[in-house]
């Protein structure tokens, strides 16, 4: 493969979170009885006419300016048009040579390590189709026009891409982009998020573009990446048996089961879309004013947040990544920094705990691990008055309870004592209990120090903190531990 | 000069089965027409902005409400053929 | 005749509603000129015991119990709607077109579905998949197109105010062959909603009445912005029917401009009406001011790429998937397609769709389509160059009278070419009237038409309200 170089783009199409369509107030929810969500525009009944969705202008430039776009002064909707029976009038309205973003970025890491930026071409607005059902051994298809209509954002990238891991990251980076803003739950199970891939290859040094292959049917991240690993290693089997020409531009389907595509057109079937300017709607003017305002409405993006949280709570960029996953898991972290939680605590707190309670009862973090109690908690291990492990292992059974921290551990008495005094009657005591240890401690096992701080540990019942019982020790034992 | 396979090219494009008797009289009328419409490449019209709609208005927009729907049955009863759920068509080969 | 003015008194003083619709109803089942497709009895009756109960709980309504006969391409809930065309067999409409809901709201009632050239596509009504209407007038003529039927229900009676839908000049040119006002409003001041669309950056919805007074009316409960038109223009409404009270003597000083070339090739009668006309308004004390207009000899061109480009795509809707006409003879899905499109669409529609497809085709766009655009936008700076000097512009609506049926049928361009005068109007968006200005020497009407700026309808009506003082 070394010889060889991948050349992936990957177009895809974002639904945006928006109450109803793109061009008419039916609503666009998913999962809903077939054809429930129709009207005059929506069927594309004669006399129908569209108009434009105010709220998923205002997505569409949020999804560009998360993504480092530039929004257009001036743009316009364009018709393309085409004969299926899951698009009602005939044509699909989009926009063709005037789209509202042009170019921005994604940033994804490497697997190696490092960074690459990944450019994009553009991003335009458009309407989705409805649904074609096909029956199994039947003589009809089903048309189910519910989601006909959905307001989607296309976004097209440059063919930056090398692999398809790359394109796996590139993929991930999107939708925490997305997702953050509020444009689109992005789930590629909903339909919400789609992806098709678009490979070619060529001999390393080559600068001429080899033939690329649009790959459709795509319905998770996952088989975006195995697809693409699929196209890349037929395309340069056929190159190295010297049979390149027979890669020619087509599209094919991914089967996720057989795990192989199978071609389904080939360019010179594809279709002359007579776009033109749609003359039902107006032009679209996204003054720069307005892009500022939305802007500077518009919550820290999750790349600047991740920076942030390394730089001003000395996090790891693994830890800073993953609490930048989502807006409410770092809002979560953040919350308890304000609550007064050390960053690290709270850090590791989050990710660890907080986010497995709220995915095992499938709820939000803040409804799974209610913020005062979780601050509450880190506090009290941070102020030694808990040990962690004990905490760690109550952890669950404490949030089950609903009870605040303190109440529920004193009652299970496991609150750590600090009287000094108490301490050292209790180690006095396991040293006399434990002669043969102490003997063995005095003549250099200094390893057996710890079965004394388990002993320790054991008559005090856990209520001292583990390092003050082994200092203890060491103090009354005259030995360094 | 409009060709037979021009206009069934067309066709194709509009969806029109034309029989062999409509592409040729289709491509004769097509042709008086359009050598009609060739005289606007006398116009000059260098740094004319197209003109898309005269009535002057952008940024018509709506807010984001639902408005009227059909009600299911109605949209079905309007469909030359439907099942209990949904519109039907002839079974289609995949996209 | 009675006017829609004069039953709108009547039922506001507590005349019933029935008694115009009931006269109505039997002139629209007695009709002889085909202008009648579909009568709306039960419907109708409804409607007039209706406004009958919001009069006598003390409401005063515009048009008041006044029938009125709407065009097949205007949706109506509940009624078959076809644009008179194969393809729309059976369907029924389950919303109704806002300008129809004004006119319903202000009183009026729906009593017939006028006949019409399919999808609005001719200039005699002779391209219906209902049969060719006769001009009430000479049943040998056709009435003009593609509002035909809308004008021939006006002309002979049947209601006294219609609705038709102008593209080219589908309101006025029928107006002016019937001998009745038609009026095509600025583009953007009547919802489209619910008009089926052939051109929509061209398409308005007009009335065609007796009186300019009645046409005023209903401009009025029409007019103004439609939040479901996205190309419902901003202008205010407010005033826009309303009429000077002296017609006559509102036109001393108005600056009337004419083109020197709209005398050419106009048939005796015409020319003669039209010279009569120039000198009655300088004798009411009107300015006659030359203007030109240098490309509206290319308005047919441009008008036939754009309106065919648009009409293309537009048709596309009518597929035999969710409604109206599917073909019986398709085991596939392109089977449906092709064959439900060519057994529903008429020869000219299937003609223009075809043009439309080749003009907005890869390749020739650029020299077609966006070419006349920009022609498009020349023709936009004629007129605005000419009211510049002028306040309204006067000429013929149509070159001839009402012509024989089967006159033009067998040269589809020959047929193009009448809508010389009125097709320019659409393409620069401005208002346009045709009034009744007498006859020619056989006895067929003459209309005038006159042309104002965009947006200036009530000056535009004002004008034609005293054409029509002139020529009684």
């Amino acid at each position: 493969m070394s010889e060889y170089e991948a050349v992936i783009g990957l177009e895809v199409h974002c639904q945006l979170a928006t109450r109803t369509k793109m061009f008419t107030g039916a609503t666009c929810d998913f999962g809903r009885e077939p054809n429930s969500q129709v009207d005059v525009v929506t069927l594309g009944l004669p006399g129908a006419l569209p108009v434009v969705n105010g709220q998923a202008v205002e997505l569409a430039v949020r999804a560009a300016l998360s993504l480092n776009g530039t929004v257009a002064e001036h743009s316009k909707f364009d018709r393309k048009h085409y004969f299926y029976p899951d698009l009602p009038k005939g044509y699909q309205i989009s926009q063709f040579d005037e789209p509202y973003c042009t170019g921005g970025s994604i940033t994804i890491e490497l697997e190696g390590g490092g960074t690459k930026v990944i450019r994009l071409t553009r991003i335009h607005m458009e309407e989705d189709a409805g649904k074609l059902i096909h029956q199994d051994g039947g003589k009809w298809s089903e048309v189910d026009l519910n989601r006909a209509g959905t307001p989607l954002i296309e976004i097209v990238s440059d063919p930056d891409l090398r692999s398809a891991q790359e394109a796996y990251a590139y993929l991930v980076e999107l939708k925490r982009s997305l997702k953050w803003v509020g444009v689109s739950d992005c789930e590629m199970q909903e339909g919400s998020l789609r992806c098709d891939a678009n490979v070619s290859i060529r001999p390393v040094g080559q600068a001429k573009f080899g033939t690329r292959c649009e790959i459709k049917n795509l319905n998770s991240f996952r088989a975006v990446e195995a697809a693409i690993e699929h196209e890349i290693r037929q395309q340069v089997a056929l190159h190295k048996a010297g049979r390149y020409h027979e890669v020619v531009q087509c599209t094919k389907l991914w089967d996720p089961d057989l795990k192989t595509t199978k071609v389904m057109r080939t360019k010179e079937n594809a279709a002359d879309y007579r776009y033109f300017p749609d003359p039902d709607l107006p032009a679209l003017v996204i003054p720069a004013a307005r892009v500022e305002a939305i802007r500077s409405a518009m919550p820290e993006l999750p790349q600047i947040r991740e920076a942030r949280f390394q730089s001003q709570y000395a996090l790891e960029r693994a830890a800073a990544k993953e609490l930048t996953a989502e807006s409410p898991i770092a809002d979560y972290f953040e919350a308890l920094i304000a609550a007064g939680c050390p960053a690290k605590l709270a850090a590791n707190w989050t990710r660890e705990e907080a986010i497995r309670l709220a995915n095992d009862q499938h709820k939000p973090l803040t409804v799974a691990a209610p913020l005062p109690i979780m601050a509450e908690l880190i506090l009290l291990v941070a102020n030694n008055k808990v040990a962690r492990v004990v905490a760690k292992a109550e952890c669950s059974e404490l949030f089950a309870s609903g009870q605040k921290p303190e109440a529920y551990f004193t009652a299970k008495d496991q609150i750590q004592v600090q009287d000094t005094a108490a301490l050292a009657a209790l180690v006095a005591q396991a040293i006399a209990q434990e002669a043969k240890v102490v003997e063995d401690i005095r003549s250099g096992k200094l390893s057996a120090a710890g079965r004394l701080v388990g002993v320790s540990m054991k008559l005090s019942g856990g209520k001292f903190n583990p390092n003050d019982v082994k200092a203890e020790l060491a103090k009354q034992l005259g030995v360094a531990l | 000069m409009i060709t037979d396979d021009n206009v069934r090219h067309l066709a194709k494009l509009a969806s029109l089965t034309l029989d062999a008797a409509a592409v040729s009289r289709m491509r004769g009328e097509l042709e008086a027409i359009v050598g009609y419409v060739e005289q606007l490449s006398q116009v000059d019209t260098t740094g004319v902005e197209p003109l898309t709609n005269v009535s002057g208005v952008v940024n018509v927009t709506r807010t984001d409400v639902p408005g009227p729907l059909i009600p299911t049955p109605t949209v079905l009863a309007l469909a030359p053929a439907r099942n209990e759920v949904a519109i039907l068509v002839p079974k289609v080969v995949e996209r | 005749m009675t006017t829609a003015l004069q039953i709108a008194s009547a039922v506001n003083a507590g005349t019933s509603a029935r008694v115009a619709v009931t006269a109505a109803l039997v002139k629209a089942k007695a009709d002889t000129t085909n202008a009648i497709i579909r009568v709306h009895e039960a419907r109708a009756l409804a409607a007039a015991d209706a406004v009958d109960a919001r009069i006598k709980a003390g409401e005063q309504l515009p048009l008041a119990g006044v029938p009125i006969a709407i065009k097949d391409n205007l949706n109506l809930q509940g009624v078959e709607v076809t644009a008179c065309s194969k393809i729309l067999k059976g369907y029924i409409a389950p919303y109704t077109a806002t300008a129809v809901e004004r006119l319903e709201a202000a009183g009026a009632i729906v009593v017939a579905t006028t006949n019409m050239d399919e999808f609005a596509m001719g200039s005699s009504n002779e391209n219906s998949a209902y049969g060719p209407v006769k001009n009430p007038v000479d049943p040998t003529r056709i009435p003009g197109g593609s509002s035909g039927g809308s004008a021939a229900a006006v002309a002979a009676g049947i209601v006294p105010l219609a609705l038709g839908s102008d593209t080219g000049g589908s309101i006025r040119q029928p107006a002016s062959l019937c001998g009745v006002v038609g009026l095509k409003p600025s583009y953007g001041t009547v919802s489209r909603y619910g008009l089926i669309a052939y051109g929509s950056s061209l398409d308005q919805i007009g009335p065609l009445s007796t009186t300019v007074a009645d046409t005023a009316v209903a401009l009025q409960v029409m007019a103004g912005k439609d939040p479901r038109d996205s190309t419902s223009a901003d202008r205010d409404a407010t005033g826009i029917g309303s009429l000077p009270a002296d017609a006559r003597a509102a036109l001393k000083g108005l600056r009337v401009g004419y083109v020197a070339a709209h005398e050419e090739g106009l048939a005796p009668g015409v020319r003669a009406r039209l010279t009569a006309a120039k000198e009655a308004l300088t004798a009411a004390g009107a300015v006659l001011v030359p203007v030109t207009l240098p490309h509206e000899r290319f308005a047919i061109a441009v008008y036939y790429i754009l309106a065919t480009g648009e009409a293309s795509s537009n048709l596309s809707r009518f597929d035999g998937i969710r409604y109206g006409h599917r073909t019986d003879s398709a085991t596939t899905l392109s089977e449906v397609y092709g064959k439900s499109r060519v057994e529903g669409f008429g020869a000219e529609v299937q003609r223009r769709i075809m043009l439309g497809t080749y003009v907005l085709s890869t390749g020739y766009y650029d020299a077609y389509y966006k070419k006349a655009q920009q022609v498009r936008r020349k023709i936009c700076d004629d007129y605005a160059n000419a009211f510049a000097s002028c306040d309204v512009l006067l000429g013929p609506a149509s070159p001839t009278t009402a012509f024989k049926v089967g006159e033009k049928t067998s040269d589809p361009l020959q047929m193009y070419l009448s809508d010389i005068f009125t097709i320019a109007t659409n393409l620069a968006g401005v208002p346009g009237i045709s009034v009744p200005f007498g006859t020619d020497e056989q006895g067929l009407p003459v209309g005038m038409q006159l042309q104002a700026p965009i947006g200036n309808d009530q000056r535009l009506l004002a004008a034609a309200a005293g054409i029509e003082a002139l020529a009684l």
